[in-house]
C-alpha cells in the first residue's frame, strides 16, 4: 500500500509538532530523523488517532544533540502535553526493509523519514497492548489493508522478531503469542505462525543464497579435462 | 581496451563472464581450442565462482538476475 509525502496531515498535533521541531532545528548539519510509533498513523491514517507523543530517532551521533534540543525547547514529557520522545536507533524494530518503504519528506532543510504504517504495526505487534490492537483495527478499518495474506508476507520480512528473546528482554511481549491473538481478533481465525510466517521466511532467505547452479564451476573444470 | 576507472569491470566478474561464454559454447557444441585452454585456468581461479558465472549467464540471456526469486509476489 502506497503512502506518499503529500498524504501527510501536517495539521494534526503530530504534524504541527514535527513542523515546529524541524523549523527550530539549526539549518546545519542537515539531519535525518526517523518518525515511528503512533505518529505515522496520525499523519497518514486518522488525524484524530490518539497519540501522546512523537517517537523520533536520528543517527547515533546526533542522539545527545536531539535529547538536549528537545529539552531546551520544552518538548519533553515533563514540560509538554504532546511531547517528543527521542529514542535510541536500536529501539525501533520492524521489518528488515522498513527504510525502503518509509515516506521521506523534506521539512525546513531536514529529512524526515516517516515509517510506513504497516511497519509501525509490526513494531506494535511485539507489545500488543490494548492501544496497539486499536492501531491495527484503525489501519484495517480505514484502509482495508493489510489483508491477511499481505500481512503474512509482511511479517515474513520481520522473521527475526520471532526468535527467542534474551533473558534481558522480558519487558517485550511474545511475538508468537501476539500474532496468534492478533489473527483471532482481526480475522477470527487461528494461525500457525511457524507454517505461515517462519518457515516460508527462512526458505526465502535460503533461496537468496542458493538460487544458482552451484555446479557451474565444476562443469567448467571438466571442459579442461576433455 | 575496456574502460578504466569506476566503470572497469571487476576482474573476477570479467573472468566469470568468459567462463560463462565457454559454458554456453560447450552447450552449443562449439568449443574452441582457446576455450579448452582457458577453462581449467578459470576453474582453478578462486575469483571465478558459480554464483558469478550464473549471474553472467543471466546477463547474456537478457533476463534480470534473480536477486529475488521471480516467483515471489510483490509484498
Amino acid at each position: 500500500m502506497l503512502f506518499q509525502a503529500d498524504h501527510i496531515a501536517w495539521q494534526t498535533p503530530a504534524g504541527r509538532r514535527l513542523d515546529e521541531f524541524a523549523r527550530a532545528l539549526p539549518p546545519q548539519p542537515r539531519l535525518e530523523v526517523n518518525v515511528f510509533g503512533s505518529a505515522p498513523l496520525q499523519l497518514f491514517i486518522e488525524p484524530s488517532f490518539t497519540s501522546a507523543d512523537i517517537d523520533l530517532f536520528g543517527s547515533e551521533d546526533v542522539y545527545d544533540f536531539l535529547l538536549q534540543f528537545v529539552e531546551a525547547n520544552g518538548w519533553t514529557q515533563q514540560h509538554s502535553r504532546f511531547y517528543i520522545q527521542i529514542c535510541d536507533p536500536l529501539a525501533f524494530k520492524s521489518t528488515v526493509d522498513w527504510r525502503a518503504r518509509a515516506i521521506e519528506v523534506e521539512r525546513h532543510g531536514h529529512l524526515f523519514r516517516i515509517v510506513h504504517p504497516w511497519d509501525v504495526l509490526v513494531s506494535k505487534l511485539q507489545r500488543l497492548e490494548e492501544k496497539d490492537m486499536a492501531a491495527f483495527k484503525l489501519v484495517l478499518g480505514k484502509t482495508g489493508h493489510p489483508t491477511e495474506e499481505e500481512f503474512i508476507r509482511h511479517l515474513q520480512k520481520a522473521v527475526d522478531l520471532y526468535r527467542p528473546k534474551f533473558d534481558e528482554e522480558t519487558a517485550r511481549g511474545d511475538m508468537l503469542l501476539n500474532t496468534r491473538i492478533l489473527w483471532q481478533e482481526l480475522w477470527g481465525k487461528s494461525i500457525d505462525v511457524r507454517a505461515a510466517i517462519i518457515r516460508p521466511a527462512l526458505l526465502r532467505a535460503e533461496r537468496e543464497y542458493q538460487d544458482f547452479d552451484p555446479t557451474l564451476k565444476e562443469r567448467l573444470g571438466r571442459i579442461g579435462g576433455k | 581496451m575496456p574502460p578504466t576507472g569506476p566503470y572497469r569491470l571487476d576482474r573476477s566478474w570479467r573472468k566469470s563472464r568468459i567462463a560463462a561464454r565457454i559454458l554456453l559454447r560447450e552447450q552449443a557444441g562449439r568449443l574452441t581450442a582457446r576455450d579448452l585452454r582457458l577453462a581449467p585456468l578459470l576453474a582453478a581461479d578462486k575469483g571465478v565462482t558459480s554464483r558469478l558465472i550464473d549471474q553472467a549467464l543471466y546477463a547474456f540471456s537478457g533476463r534480470p538476475y534473480r536477486v529475488a526469486n521471480p516467483r515471489r509476489a510483490a509484498a
